[in-house]
């Protein structure tokens, strides 16, 4: 359940653990991302394509990681509105996400700074689908703006 | 998975300089809407034009993470699986994205070099804007048939 605590900049600690986040992505998750992103890659959208693919089923679109990163970031509590401006950001896809998998995300808190008078924040986060596997490792830099 | 085998670009058919196919996009507030919908990201940022103008901003901006699977889209058009696991993307923030902007993103292959039995390629990628201002900017790595 989300938390609805906001999270201010201060209280964020380097090194610091959030709640691991459990996500299960499903196709209607798949075929919504894929819409509003206004891609139609039938590995994403097309169930027949996918069959016949070399993964025997769609897939989800590597950057639907979007989707739990950002919800992981909020099982400590909610980023205050307008709060964090990405500045930076690395993924490493290392497994393609199926429908039906089972995701746990978890984010550390790796640095926080202030530079030029603006507060930075690094995150780095781990997902494992239900079988422990690491599916993507992702690192984000945010701009505190409040 | 099955018995298919992936479906990779030969990494001997990649030269050096070679440019990817574009993507373009345009942006409209409907689109961001969908986007914060799909991804659960309802941040007034980007949603909310009331909240937004009193920001920093001045006004409702993209998803950052919208922005990056226009990048995804010309890896996957490019690489096919090469793209979909085994693949990094790390991209720097430059100026935000508003409804009614155009978004370009390009690519060009920029290192190759063989590792483990695998052609790895390194692209430069880019998203600009109709003013031909970088919106982000970074580099991607997929998978190439040896």
């Amino acid at each position: 359940m989300e938390n609805e605590k906001m999270i201010s900049f201060e209280e964020l600690e380097i090194g610091q653990k959030f709640k691991p986040h459990e996500f299960t992505m499903t196709k209607d998750t798949i075929f919504k991302y894929a819409e509003a992103v206004s891609d139609s890659n039938p590995l994403y959208c097309d169930e027949e394509n996918g069959k016949n693919s070399f993964y025997g089923s769609i897939i989800a679109p590597p950057t639907s990681a979007a989707i739990y990163i950002i919800s992981a970031f909020q099982s400590e509590g909610k980023i205050p509105p307008g709060a964090a401006v990405h500045t930076r950001q690395k993924f490493e896809f290392i497994k393609p996400v199926f429908p039906g998998d089972q995701l746990v995300t978890s984010v550390t808190v790796k640095n926080k700074f202030v530079k030029m008078e603006r507060k930075y924040v690094f995150f780095e986060m781990t997902t494992v689908n239900q079988n422990g596997e690491p599916v993507v490792n992702s690192e984000i830099t945010v701009f505190w703006t409040q | 998975m099955n018995s298919r085998r992936p479906n990779l670009i030969k990494f001997a058919e990649i030269e050096l300089g070679m440019e990817l196919p574009e993507v373009k996009k345009q942006i409209t507030q409907e689109i961001i809407n969908k986007y914060a919908q799909a991804s659960g990201d309802m941040n007034p940022q980007h949603v909310d034009p009331e909240f937004a103008g009193q920001t920093v901003f001045k006004g409702t901006i993209a998803h950052g993470l919208l922005t990056i699977a226009y990048i995804s889209e010309m890896m996957a058009n490019f690489f096919k699986d090469g793209w979909y696991s085994g693949s990094v993307m790390e991209i720097s923030f430059h100026a935000p994205v508003r409804p009614g902007d155009t978004i370009t993103a390009s690519g060009r292959i920029k290192t190759k070099k063989s590792s483990g039995g695998r052609g790895i390629v390194i692209c430069k990628v880019a998203c600009t804007n109709q003013d031909n201002t970088s919106v982000i900017t970074g580099t991607a790595t997929a998978l190439a048939e040896l």
